[in-house]
């Protein structure tokens, strides 16, 4: 086991309880609306280093030690220490396991089909995935349509791997199974629900 | 069906504020205080710990008197308080080898050894209402105290480690130490149900309901053999937790637990020799019957393990365990005061059309003493 | 709790003691250490619950009784060590002054004068509590006979 020694932690949220429900309600919102770009109130937690202020929050909010998560931080990273500190939360080795999968780097070989997608009788077991991008921007670049679009949204995302986007169609193709996806760059956030139609 | 109705808030208000001045009494005798209800009234308070699931005396003190003593609605409050906070993690299984005793009895052996100490108990009064209680005067009762060196109780071995060296009990199964320990709180009732669930599920069940059911085993329905009370054990042990950001686990306090074991003979089955079985009881707090009862009806429950025939309800894991709460049952019960305008018009209509059918039945039969039947 | 009386009290141990003493009392003790040196929280006092396991049996298969409600603290000192506090319970003034004792005492300048003014008493007061109670349970100690029938 890695030990937090707790002097090299950085504190949490101030207040848990309504900053937790300020992010909650952004994530709401972020997967209520698919592209709509939101910007966290991340301001009132200070990240460490590797993970951007809307991850941090996020991380915050939705992890506790009922949560097992995957992540490609590096065993020794702040950020890593942080999470077990502040959110208590199990880390597992294989992706397959986890309900939450914080993607720090994926242009670094993410592959999303090593995730669990649920099963029929279960699709809410599936993993819900962080994933900070390079940029995030709404106006040309992709169209995103499905439930919770009026129409048509657009999304600008660099700092995926080329694949990512028919392997994410590939897996969601077998509706109710998928996963939800959340990007995250600095304070701002972007939801992909496993249901967004997604055109390049 | 339910049908939403409308109106009455004020109505409902001015109930609520009926109730808490209700609540209150009689204004010219002092307030209640938690901390007397704590003290004094403690054995209702660990009934409403350990079936409200949450080991706060102040807390479940404090339920109490809001509910004005009604044990099953405090044991709500408790719950319901319980989902608004967040669970930081689970405790290592607390040992209950390592207890303070206070009180350690049993029926089966006695010269057991680390001997027998009655401790607080009822047992033995003569349950004849005790006036001077009423004329408290204030003066703290006095309570006797043996020799200094007398005090550090010896080594007291389980029950069922002085009958296993003997072969004539089965040694507990024990299971890795990563095996899923089943959670009521977070997964639903799946049956059948494993041990771990059944005795969560025990633990938080009415001490009305089991007591009842244990009552029946022993009447003959189920237990087909005497149970023996093994051994009760009353007294505190250690909260031991591993947090994150230590390396070394901490033991954060005390919690007072009463432990029961109950054995009960089986004749042994093709595959397992006849021998004693236990059923283990426990509870937060002093809550004696109910560990009893709990004990009785786990080892009811075991039956898959010896091969006995389960004949009766309570060895029903269904019957059981889907009925035991009093959350759940006061819940269902109580939601019948809630309005069925719509059902009971429904029902009404159905029973017309019944009673019309059985007119036109009876009078097409031609019954020849139609003023007889119609005292039914 | 058993504590050695004679070896240098480990972590673990004064944190365990931290979290047993009554809040009163450790609200006393910091009053003797004016003036409480300035810090910061890392964890703010929280409230929240930890699942109690038990063992079938006492032994074996572990299974979840029900919870208890428990509050956290950690906190650092300025440029110092940080310390951590559970306690059972709900109160957060405990579990603070809990966590601040126990920054405090892995300061090797002060640590030694506070094992003995502020730990000490702690644990002989939490030891006489134990004494008594053993005693007086000791008194209702029962030896039962078997009476032979029919004499």
């Amino acid at each position: 086991m890695i030990v937090t020694a707790a002097e090299n932690v950085l504190p949490g949220f101030n207040e848990p309880t309504i900053d937790a429900q300020r992010v909650f309600r952004s994530v709401l919102e972020a997967m209520a609306h698919p592209g709509r770009i939101l910007t966290v109130p991340a301001d009132r937690v200070t990240a460490p280093a590797g993970l951007s202020p809307a991850a941090a929050a996020v991380g915050l909010t939705l992890l506790d030690n009922e949560t097992m998560v995957w992540t490609d931080l590096p065993a020794a990273s702040p950020a890593l220490a942080w999470l077990r500190f502040h959110c208590g939360c199990p880390f597992s080795a294989d992706p397959g396991q986890a309900a939450f999968g914080l993607i720090a780097a994926p242009d670094a070989g993410l592959d999303l089909d090593r995730f669990f997608p649920g099963t029929d009788e279960a699709p809410e077991a599936a993993a819900t995935l962080f994933v900070e991008v390079d940029t995030l921007q709404a106006g040309k670049g992709l169209r995103l349509s499905g439930p919770g679009i009026d129409g048509l949204q657009t999304l600008q995302v660099r700092g995926l791997p080329e694949d990512f986007w028919p392997v994410r169609q590939r897996i969601c193709r077998s509706h109710p199974l998928g996963l939800d996806i959340l990007l995250v760059c600095g304070d701002l956030l972007a939801g992909l629900p496993r249901t967004t139609i997604v055109n390049g | 069906m339910y049908v939403a109705v409308k109106g009455g808030e004020q109505a409902i208000d001015n109930a609520h504020r009926l109730l808490a001045e209700t609540r209150r009494g009689d204004p010219g005798e002092p307030d209640i205080g938690v901390a007397q209800i704590e003290q004094q009234l403690g054995l209702g308070v660990d009934r409403v710990m350990t079936e409200g699931a949450l080991y706060d005396r102040e807390l479940a003190a404090l339920a109490v008197k809001q509910a004005q003593g009604d044990l099953v609605e405090a044991i709500f409050l408790l719950r319901a308080f319980r989902t608004t906070l967040p669970r930081f993690g689970n405790t290592r299984p607390i040992d209950t080898d390592t207890m303070i005793i206070r009180r350690r009895i049993s029926a089966t052996f006695k010269d057991l050894p680390g001997g027998q100490v009655l401790g607080p108990t009822y047992d033995y009064t003569h349950r004849l209402i005790d006036f001077s209680l009423q004329a408290a005067d204030g003066k703290p009762p006095r309570v006797a105290i043996a020799d200094a060196d007398a005090g550090a109780p010896g080594s007291m071995p389980r029950i069922a480690e002085i009958l296993s060296t003997d072969g004539m009990i089965a040694a507990e199964p024990t299971h890795a130490q990563e095996a899923p320990v089943g959670d009521l709180t977070r997964e639903p009732l799946h049956l059948p149900a494993s041990r771990d669930v059944r005795l969560q599920n025990l633990v938080r069940g009415d001490e009305g309901f089991l007591l009842a059911l244990a009552y029946s085993l022993q009447r003959g329905f189920g237990a087909a053999h005497h149970p023996f009370l093994g051994e009760i054990r009353l007294g505190e042990v250690t909260v031991v937790i591993e947090p994150a950001e230590l390396d070394f686990e901490i033991a954060i306090g005390e919690i007072t637990v009463t432990e029961c074991v109950m054995l009960n003979r089986f004749n042994g089955s093709a595959e397992t020799p006849p021998g004693f079985l236990q059923g283990y009881g426990l509870t937060f707090g002093h809550c004696e019957r109910k560990a009893m009862a709990m004990a009785m009806m786990d080892r009811a429950l075991r039956w898959r393990e010896t091969g006995e025939i389960p004949s009766h309800p309570s060895q029903q894991d269904e019957f059981v365990l889907y009925h035991s709460d009093n959350v759940e049952a006061s819940g269902f019960l109580q939601h019948l005061k809630l309005p069925h305008y719509v059902d009971f018009q429904s029902e009404r209509v159905l029973l017309r059309r019944l009673q019309a059918e059985y007119a036109a039945k009876t009078t097409n039969q031609d019954d020849p003493n139609p003023e007889a039947r119609s005292g039914d | 709790m058993t504590i050695a009386s004679n070896t240098p009290m480990t972590r673990k141990e004064w944190i365990q003691v931290l979290a047993r003493a009554d809040c009163r009392d450790l609200e006393a003790a910091c009053r003797q250490i004016a003036p409480l040196p300035p810090y910061r929280f890392i964890r703010r006092p929280e409230t929240g619950m930890v699942m109690v396991r038990a063992r079938a049996g006492g032994v074996g298969r572990p299974f979840n009784m029900g919870e208890a409600t428990l509050t956290r603290c950690s906190l650092q000192l300025d440029g110092g060590p940080s310390g951590t506090a559970y306690i059972l319970g709900r109160n957060p003034r405990h579990a603070e002054l809990a966590a601040l004792v126990d920054a405090l005492l892995q300061d090797p300048s002060r640590g030694a004068e506070l094992m003995a003014s502020v730990i000490a008493p702690l644990v002989s007061k939490l030891r006489s509590q134990r004494q008594s109670q053993a005693q007086k349970t000791a008194a209702t100690k029962v030896e039962f006979f078997t009476m032979a029938r029919g004499e």
